[in-house]
């Protein structure tokens, strides 16, 4: 047993490295864009004119910050040869009039993207191009690119000498910025600006000599997915893109809510459909077991979201009842409410999603229960233990129903990721602001770090789910041994 | 056999001994707690008090002869400076609230979204906007009734000089009698003990922001800043005197110079722990600042807590020396579902709220006569929103750069059936890029009419025929046959979009012109038309009253990454048009260039215009004095009370 465990953890490794990279890549090119600012409240599609524009320069600082203008999975930049960027370049300048104008913001992406990369390219063309307006462009642009990042700036603490050390980086980058010259400037302005860089690339020229070692880093380790699984190691799943805080600390937030929901309505499914099934097998082809099997049948059918708004007009408008609150997970005020009424509250918020919850999975459970009794009804052993004098409910209890339940045992195990996951269509029309509802909203505006987050661990509990599933099957049954 | 039975006997008397001791534990700790919350809650009405300065003599008195009501007095200086010709600034005449009004009660109202952060600086979306007219202060603020003009907040003297170099100096006073309010952390630690105590608001903290605005790190500043390339210095004077100067003496300059207000700059500038941040890194750090979940201002109401899909919460400052704040707090409750906020009016637990047209069609136009929406049990009014609605037509794609074309697709626009019957009318026409209500729109011009007639004769004076008899018009362009063949891409969440879609699609099929509808989700949609991989989208704007149009419209906007001027409109004279109404200071020559770019839009036709919104709103009757903004946010409960 012990080895099957620990071949089945270790496995677990591998297999949730392949799933977070599966994940990873779908999202990174599902369509659409991060930096979108989030739909109006109405749901209207309307974008402020006061805001909307402008925004290339917060866009790259928030590209830059979540590691958006590196490519995916391989960096292949420090390859970045002269004619690229200098097509890149005339790209912008669209002096053919040939270039279409998705093509010339593309372009102007890319430069960007490129970063430091593309600082010897730029260089080259600043200095042996041609090209006047070529020239400028290379000037305009390397005043950009030339601009390194500070150290630890989006980390909380910060040593002496990273400070030190941001000092000088944040002097260079106000000289560098200023290092620019237009077409109309004159041919003095020009010689100046070009010597300055070229001084200034002279001194820091070893920044962009890579050995074979340095290129084969930068190829696997300056990406997207390299940075995203360095601090996943740490346990970090980064910073929403949204509202800028912890991802981990946002989902244990919204934790409370999924698990208390989840948590009540997996008891209260057991609770209720294991002794309903059994009693099923047990009045089986009865009319009351057929009249069970099309009520279950009937709500299995019914869509969550379906019963729960019509729970919610009749049972919370006035029309005509008003006895459950129409959302939330408690009242807006607590504050004033001892531990029992508290609990009260709770109770009286979250009755009705846990009902839409039950429902459902009453109706699928209490089948499997059945299934399971009738599986071993008829069994000898069963037959022996009324023939040696047992009552009817000790054979049921005792002999029948501890064997049929183990499939249904095992069905627990792999609850455990939807605890976490939530439910989406029950915690939005209730409006409980927990996982569900977290992961709705995150996939709109492509929060990735959140959504990648939140799918992580649910697939780490699925693992683990399923481990403890096969575990349990050998507990219970000793018949099943994996030696 | 006894013997089990006394065993199960002792068992059983054993378990009801503790069940009765376990409930008499509970009872108790129950009636304990419950007096301990009595206890904390009148400590923290004392604190309040306290705070308030109830007891002192220099606290909060129940009239001023500004704001009028539940204001301080208002000091002479302030009183004296308003008479001088010099100051820009004028005494609001349209009290905002009656004199019955009423002071208490807690306000129950609804933000549709989560705020993405309270920092007012960075954040900039509509709810953000909305706490900060309640937490915030601003240097000035628009008059009630005329808001073209401007009253005094935390500036109660504001001049306006031209320098000789063709500048223009802007020269602040500020009031000594405006405090920040306490920083929402938690005190009881100890651990935020270098924040205590009170905070004046300073010139220093207005020049703070500015700082940050113009902090390359601070990048959700960065659309603010692109407006501010023509300023040049900014200092105090003093702690109560600010100077702002200017490269260039411009309308813009004018407008832009009174929208500075104040940070905190002994919160803002500091971590954790109190020490300041390496200059630096400031503005990186101010930018996702820890304090940035919470938010903090000088104004009439105090930030309390925010939590995130739940609540936000405000409650009345009572130092606040301009009064006018009646409610004893204001709840915001986050519904993200729409479908919430009729249900919540019904039973009460919201004060006011505006509804969606599907919703304003069940409830009130198509709703049972004893609806709480119909039968007076609500009230009802409509507010218009700074918005227009267009289709826009990608002209760097074959078929729109024609505008004989773009005004065919005008005409075979329904317009007036879309809006009456899909909008339910809830709206009005607007022909050019503003709003229809504002005074730089033109109303000589007439909505283009719904005549398929005419489209098919423009179409076809633009060389748009069918020659190869497929039912679909054509063009020999470039020496290859371009079928008249796009797609339209609306935002997938809204059933009014789609039905708009299929309407006009079955209006082009009519004049030989094939279109698909594409439903696409938000950030996807954004990110195509960010791309220009477009050919014809619904959109709408949300503008501002004072319009520039050079965002949108010039056509420097037109290639670059983020860029507004997404259709690729590119005019000579109208780029002239925009810098020219930048610049102009009469009124009546701004009106007259604004107009006229209206007509050259209108002429144009780079979008189809649409129409400019007006939403329904509902309030519970104890609710009074309900009045709507002309300006964002539109729904200001600082004339509201509730009657108490």
């Amino acid at each position: 047993m012990g080895t099957y465990i620990l071949k089945r953890v270790l496995l677990m490794v591998p297999t949730f490295a392949a799933i977070s990279l599966l994940v990873f890549i779908v999202l990174q090119f599902a369509p659409g864009t991060p930096g979108a600012e989030m739909v109006g409240a109405g749901g209207e599609a309307s974008q402020s004119a006061d805001l909307a524009g402008q925004k290339r320069e917060s866009y790259r600082l928030f590209k830059e910050q979540f590691n958006l203008d590196k490519p995916v999975l391989f960096n292949n930049r420090f390859g970045l040869d002269t004619p690229t960027v200098t097509q890149t370049l005339d790209d912008i300048l669209n002096r053919s009039e040939t270039v279409s104008p998705g093509r010339r913001i593309e372009a102007q992406e890319e430069i960007e993207d490129w970063g430091q990369y593309a600082i010897p390219p730029l260089m080259a063309v600043l200095t042996t191009s041609n090209d006047r307006h070529l020239r400028a462009l290379a000037s305009q642009r390397l005043a950009i690119n030339a601009q390194r990042p500070l150290k630890s700036l989006y980390k909380k603490s910060i040593t002496p000498g990273e400070r030190a050390e941001n000092k000088e980086i944040a002097a260079e980058n106000n000289q560098v910025r200023t290092w620019i010259f237009r077409v109309e400037d004159n041919e003095e302005q020009e010689a100046e600006v070009v010597k300055a860089w070229s001084d200034w690339f002279a001194g820091a020229n070893e920044r962009w000599e890579w050995s074979a070692a340095d290129k084969v880093g930068i190829f696997f380790g300056d990406t997207r997915f390299a940075r995203y699984w360095s601090n996943l190691i740490r346990l970090d799943f980064g910073i929403s893109h949204v509202d800028k805080r912890p991802v981990l600390g946002k989902i244990l937030k919204k934790l409370k809510y999924s698990i208390t929901l989840a948590f009540t309505s997996v008891l209260l499914i057991y609770f209720l459909s294991v002794p309903l099934g059994i009693w099923s097998a047990v009045k089986q082809n009865t009319v009351p077991d057929r009249v069970v099997t099309v009520i279950i049948f009937i709500l299995y059918s019914l869509p969550s979201f379906f019963t729960a708004v019509f729970l919610l007009n009749l049972l919370t408008r006035g029309t005509p009842f008003q006895a459950f609150p129409t959302s939330g997970f408690e009242s807006l005020d607590t504050s004033g409410m001892t531990t029992l009424q508290y609990l009260k509250d709770v109770l009286w918020h979250v009755f009705l999603p846990i009902v839409c919850y039950v429902y459902g999975g009453l109706a699928a459970l209490s089948r499997y229960a059945r299934t399971g009794i009738l599986d071993v009804i008829r069994s000898d052993y069963v037959r022996t233990a009324r023939a040696k004098g047992l009552n009817e409910g000790m054979v049921i209890i005792k002999h029948a129903a501890r064997n049929g339940m183990i499939p249904i045992l095992t069905l627990l195990a792999t609850l455990l990721p939807v605890l976490i996951s939530g439910s989406v269509v029950i915690e939005v029309i209730f409006g409980i602001p927990g996982m569900g509802s977290y992961i709705f909203e995150s996939i709109g505006v492509r929060d990735y770090n959140s959504v990648m987050g939140v799918l992580l661990i649910s697939a780490a509990l699925t693992l683990v789910g399923m481990l403890l599933s096969d575990i349990s099957y050998a507990l219970v049954d000793p018949r099943i041994s994996f030696d | 056999m006894t013997k089990g039975f006394v065993q199960g006997f002792i068992r059983f008397g054993l378990l009801a001994i503790l069940i009765v001791i376990t409930s008499l534990n509970v009872w108790q700790a129950e009636r304990v707690e419950s007096k301990q919350i009595q206890v904390l809650d009148r400590l923290s009405d004392l604190e309040k008090q306290l705070a308030s300065g109830a007891f002192t003599s220099s606290g909060n008195s129940a009239s001023g002869p500004v704001g009028g009501i539940f204001g301080v007095a208002e000091p002479d200086y302030v009183t004296k400076a308003l008479m001088d010709p010099s100051n820009v600034l004028t005494r609001d005449p349209t009290p905002w609230l009656p004199g019955e009004a009423t002071l208490g009660g807690t306000l129950n109202l609804l933000l549709g979204s989560d705020p993405k952060g309270l920092n007012f600086l960075t954040e900039n979306g509509a709810d953000v906007t909305k706490i900060q007219s309640y937490v915030g202060v601003g240097l000035v603020y628009r008059h009630k009734k005329d808001d073209a003009q401007y009253g005094p907040e935390l500036a109660y003297f504001l001049s306006e000089t031209v320098r000789e170099d063709g500048g223009s100096t802007y020269l602040y006073k500020l009031r000594e009698d405006f405090t920040w309010h306490p920083p929402t952390v938690d005190f009881s630690s100890g651990e935020f003990d270098w924040l205590k105590g009170e905070h004046k608001v300073t010139a220093h903290d207005v020049v703070f922001m500015i700082d940050m605005m113009m902090n390359d790190q601070v990048s959700g500043a960065a659309p603010l800043r692109s407006y501010f390339d023509t300023m040049t210095s900014w200092k105090a004077l003093d702690d109560f005197t600010l100077e702002i100067q200017f490269s260039e003496h411009t309308y813009s300059n004018r407008l832009f110079s009174k929208g500075f207000y104040p940070m905190p700059e002994f919160l803002y500038a500091f971590d954790e722990e109190g020490t300041r941040y390496d200059d630096e890194i400031l503005g990186q750090r101010f930018q996702d600042h820890w304090y940035n979940p919470n938010t903090i201002g000088a104004g009439p109401y105090r930030f309390v807590a925010f939590e995130p899909g739940v609540k936000l919460v405000l409650e009345r400052y009572a130092k606040y020396p301009l009064g006018g704040n009646a409610h004893e707090r204001i709840m915001f409750q986050i519904l993200k579902d729409q479908n919430h906020w009729p249900r919540k009016l019904r039973t009460g637990e919201l004060h006011l709220s505006y509804i969606q047209p599907a919703q304003y069609r069940a409830e009130f136009l198509e709703g049972a006569d004893d609806s709480p929406f119909k039968d007076g049990t609500l009230e009802q009014g409509e507010y218009w929103e700074h918005t227009y609605f267009y289709v826009g037509w990608n002209a760097d794609k074959p078929w729109f750069g024609d505008k004989r074309v773009r005004t065919a697709m005008s005409h075979a626009f329904n317009a007036d059936l879309i809006l009456n019957d899909v909008f339910l009318g809830l709206g009005e026409r607007c022909t050019g890029p503003m709003p229809s209500f504002l005074p730089y729109y033109d109303d000589s011009l007439p909505p283009i009419p719904f005549d398929l007639d005419k489209a098919r004769a423009l179409l076809d004076e633009a060389g748009w025929t069918d020659t190869d008899g497929n039912g679909i018009r054509d063009k020999m362009i470039q020496g290859t046959l371009v079928p008249f063949e796009f797609a339209l891409m609306v935002y997938g969440s809204s059933d009014e979009y789609k039905v708009l879609g299929n309407i006009f699609k079955e209006d082009l099929a009519k004049i030989g012109v094939k279109m698909t509808v594409r439903t696409m989700e938000w950030s996807n949609l954004l990110k195509r038309v960010d791309d220009r991989e477009f050919d014809a989208v619904t959109l709408a704007w949300v503008s501002s009253p004072d319009v520039d149009f050079y965002q949108i419209w010039h056509s420097s906007q037109a290639d670059i990454p983020k860029g507004s001027n997404r259709v690729g409109f590119r005019n000579e004279q109208a780029d002239e048009l925009i810098m020219k109404i930048r610049e102009e200071f009469d009124y009546p020559e701004r009106l007259r260039l604004a107009k006229e770019f209206h007509q050259l839009l209108y002429e144009e036709q780079p979008y189809t215009f649409f129409y400019t919104r007006k939403r329904p709103a509902f309030w519970q009757k104890e609710l009074k004095n309900v009045w709507f903004s002309r300006t964002r946010p539109y729904l200001k409960a600082h004339a509201w009370y509730l009657s108490q």
